[in-house]
């Protein structure tokens, strides 16, 4: 179970959240949803320790961390216990599509190599790209791109998966092959939390949808009730702007 | 009236000549590209990383290698520095003194090609790495830096090919390389465009073979590393 309590960050004077409680179930698919700019991705990085919050406290299952006095030992914890998918995949250039995955098995979880690459070729299994196990990233498509790096994160069993809205900068033809994957990994029970900008899918594979504005959570809920009746009223308009867009109105 | 008065005959005769003593040019140059290169890269990570104070110390040090002539700081260093330390340090030869300010000077210039490698690898590579729980220094070493390298090495190869060209300065603190002894040897017989024409054509050689190595290395780096993003 991973509990987000009071996350504040600032950027300079920007305050970009302001005090988000979260609590994520073991299993849970969470989905966030919401206005650029309102500080979702950043709350992901902050639970990534990309990004350092300037208050707030982290529990991840028995470990509580302090966000305010955080120490360089908690930082790789937390980043040990946590993976995430970017935007912009950011699959190692310098490594094969298989190595990709092995590297974070071998150096940080101290596995042997044989192991590491046996490991790896299930989760390319999973991913459905044994077939490009040894090409370089640049000779990928960016879908399967970002499966590989789904893959990646996938292979170290993180206690949740953090997804910076994965399709985002994919061509739309490449998005649904990445998001049947997610749906896979949704329907196996692996822990999520996913900024996505993509309602239905939000709709469809998450538990819970957050409506995040100007860094504060403003509606949670089961998603379905979150998207077809959203009670607050920056939701309602959020979603409206969304569907007029989809509809080509 | 300009006559071509070309002796080849002796030019052939200095040829063993000047081979013998390359060898101090290669030693001197070798030596000063190991030694440049492996200070260039802690000068490079340490600025990149912003280290406080000795990020600040080295940028200075840049600087004034950068800035200031070689022959000046050999100088300076040879027949300013290197005296007023005498009873201090041990003896230092000529050759150790050209080996010294040769690798400091060429350190300047490669820590910046180095620096700016890095820097140009996209900070997305970094953040996966630590996403994934690899320290600062794994990520650097095992993700950054083999993609930087790539990106340097025309940089980079361009300072070695300098390196050995330098060498060629280290002669007027006394050093016995081939500059040294083409004058010696055009000296002895008025000969000095022989003399010099085989100079050339031996750092030439030299240089070609660098040259030869850096795109050979640049086909395998670009294999193994993938055009990035």
């Amino acid at each position: 179970m991973i509990k987000l309590k009071n996350i504040h960050k600032k950027f300079g004077k920007n305050e970009v959240i302001k005090g988000i409680d979260l609590e994520i179930k073991q299993g849970e698919v969470i989905s966030v949803i919401g206005p650029s700019g309102t500080g979702k991705s950043t709350l992901l990085r902050c639970i990534n320790c990309l990004e350092f919050a300037d208050d707030g406290q982290i529990e991840v299952d028995d470990l509580s961390i302090n966000l305010n006095k955080i120490t360089k030992h908690e930082k790789l914890l937390l980043r040990r216990n946590t993976a995430m998918v970017f935007q912009g995949f950011y699959l190692f250039n310098n490594k094969t599509v298989l190595n990709n995955i092995t590297e974070g098995l071998i150096v940080v979880k101290k596995m042997k190599k044989a192991e590491a690459e046996i490991k790896a070729l299930k989760i390319l299994e999973q991913v459905g790209l044994t077939d490009k196990k040894d090409e370089y990233p640049s000779s990928l498509s960016g879908g399967q791109q970002q499966r590989v790096a789904i893959g990646r994160a996938l292979a170290l069993e993180p206690k949740i998966l953090l997804f910076d809205e994965p399709t985002s900068a994919l061509d739309p033809e490449l998005v649904n092959e990445v998001l049947v994957l997610i749906k896979d990994l949704a329907n196996n029970h692996n822990t999520m939390l996913i900024v996505t900008h993509e309602i239905n899918f939000a709709r469809n594979v998450s538990d819970r949808v957050c409506f995040m504005d100007k860094g504060v959570i403003v509606e949670q809920g089961p998603a379905k009730e979150i998207i077809d009746n959203p009670k607050n009223e920056r939701t309602k308009q959020f979603l409206n702007n969304i569907r007029y867009r989809e509809d080509g109105q | 009236m300009i006559t071509l008065n070309f002796d080849l005959e002796f030019v052939l005769k200095l040829v063993p000549i000047m081979l013998k003593y390359s060898t101090v040019t290669l030693r001197l140059s070798i030596l000063a590209i190991i030694i440049g290169v492996t200070l260039a890269f802690i000068i490079a990570l340490v600025v990149y990383a912003k280290v406080p104070v000795l990020c600040r110390l080295f940028k200075i040090y840049i600087s004034f290698f950068r800035g200031t002539p070689l022959m000046a700081q050999l100088f300076c260093f040879y027949f300013g520095v290197l005296p007023l330390m005498k009873d201090v340090v041990l003896k230092i030869s000529s050759f150790q003194a050209a080996l010294i300010i040769l690798s400091l000077a060429s350190s300047a210039y490669m820590a910046e090609s180095l620096r700016a490698a890095i820097s140009s690898i996209h900070k997305g590579q970094m953040e996966a790495a630590q996403s994934i729980g690899m320290t600062y220094i794994q990520a650097m070493y095992r993700i950054i830096l083999p993609q930087a390298i790539k990106v340097a090495i025309p940089t980079l190869f361009s300072s070695f090919i300098n390196i050995v060209k330098d060498t060629s300065l280290v002669f007027a603190i006394g050093v016995k390389e081939m500059m040294a002894t083409a004058q010696l040897e055009g000296a002895s017989g008025y000969r000095y465009l022989e003399a010099y024409v085989c100079v050339l054509f031996v750092y030439w050689g030299i240089t070609s073979i660098l040259g030869y190595v850096q795109k050979h290395l640049e086909i395998k780096l670009g294999k193994s590393v993938g055009e990035s993003n």
